[in-house]
């Protein structure tokens, strides 16, 4: 079923790009940038919005005094906010970046460029927050301060062997989805360079060498153990 | 491999997180295991047979086939 789902994404992807150069179809993007920026800011502040309301129900469940099987379902409900609240952290990390990076580019007026720096600022402050919400919720357990310089690398340290179990699953999955995720990047860049008439050559030369970087980072990990 | 823990939790009266905090682990740990997800290493399942004063093999119940 899901080779069949995955044959099926890909025809799709083929037939929509194919239809596109077919009829000479040339986005240019620089048209749309302000529409682009203003939307975009829209959405981290709706993330950063989003992710506030979670760290305080996270904060409110963790001050909840509850027995029994409710102990666990708290603690399966504080698991699942924190880690929606990861996501939309990170998240919004990634579209301050591209903001930023747009605003820059296109050359937008001084008052998004300072929105745009000032939602980079705020989505790092809330990864700190995010670390120290872990120190909240989890006081028992030794976790690292985020200033360290070996945050990550302590953090997988302190983690235990279920917690690894369920980090590799997700990490091996999002490894493989990263993998054919820039693989179409390359290729939908490369159909972009052609259709918009704009060279992409230097993002498909840096995608290519993050997917090498990647599996080469792998394959000597398991290769030296 | 089957286990018995959720059957000796209920016995002794402890939750996942009672359960996590005595055999000092994290309560997705246990979960795992109790949902048969994960198979523990013998530290863990040793602590674990300590908490409910039984064998590790009446606890972790491994099938023929499995050996």
């Amino acid at each position: 079923m899901k080779t069949v789902i995955q044959v099926f994404l890909c025809a799709v992807i083929g037939f929509v790009v194919a239809t596109l150069i077919l009829n000479n179809f040339s986005p240019d993007l620089m048209k749309y940038a302000e529409v682009i920026v203003i939307t975009l800011i829209g959405i981290i502040f709706i993330l950063l919005g989003v992710s506030f309301k979670l760290f305080r129900e996270v904060k409110k469940l963790h001050n909840t005094e509850v027995a029994g099987d409710e102990e666990d379902e708290v603690d399966l409900l504080i698991y699942k906010k924190f880690a929606d609240f990861s996501f939309l952290v990170q998240s919004s990390i990634v579209l301050s970046v591209l903001v930023l990076c747009t605003t820059v580019i296109t050359l937008q007026s001084v008052v998004l460029t300072i929105i745009s720096i000032a939602t980079m600022i705020l989505s790092y402050l809330f990864t700190i927050l995010m670390a120290n919400l872990i120190q909240l919720v989890y006081p028992e357990r030794n976790i690292p301060k985020f200033s360290d310089s070996k945050y990550t690398e302590k953090l997988l340290e302190i983690s235990d062997e279920g917690e690894k179990h369920v980090m590799l699953i997700g990490f091996y999955k999002s490894f493989n989805l990263m993998s054919v995720a820039l693989l179409i990047g390359i290729v939908l860049s490369t159909f972009y360079s052609i259709s918009a008439d704009q060279s992409q050559l230097f993002s498909i030369i840096v995608m290519s060498l993050v997917l090498i970087i990647v599996n080469g980072k792998y394959c000597f990990s398991i290769r030296n153990k | 491999m089957k286990t018995r823990m959720k059957e000796l939790r209920a016995r002794d009266g402890l939750n996942q997180t009672q359960l996590a905090k005595l055999t000092k682990v994290s309560r997705q740990t246990i979960s795992l295991i109790e949902r048969e997800e994960l198979i523990p290493s013998l530290l863990i399942a040793a602590r674990i047979a300590r908490v409910f004063n039984e064998p590790v093999e009446s606890i972790f119940l491994i099938e023929e086939d499995e050996l």
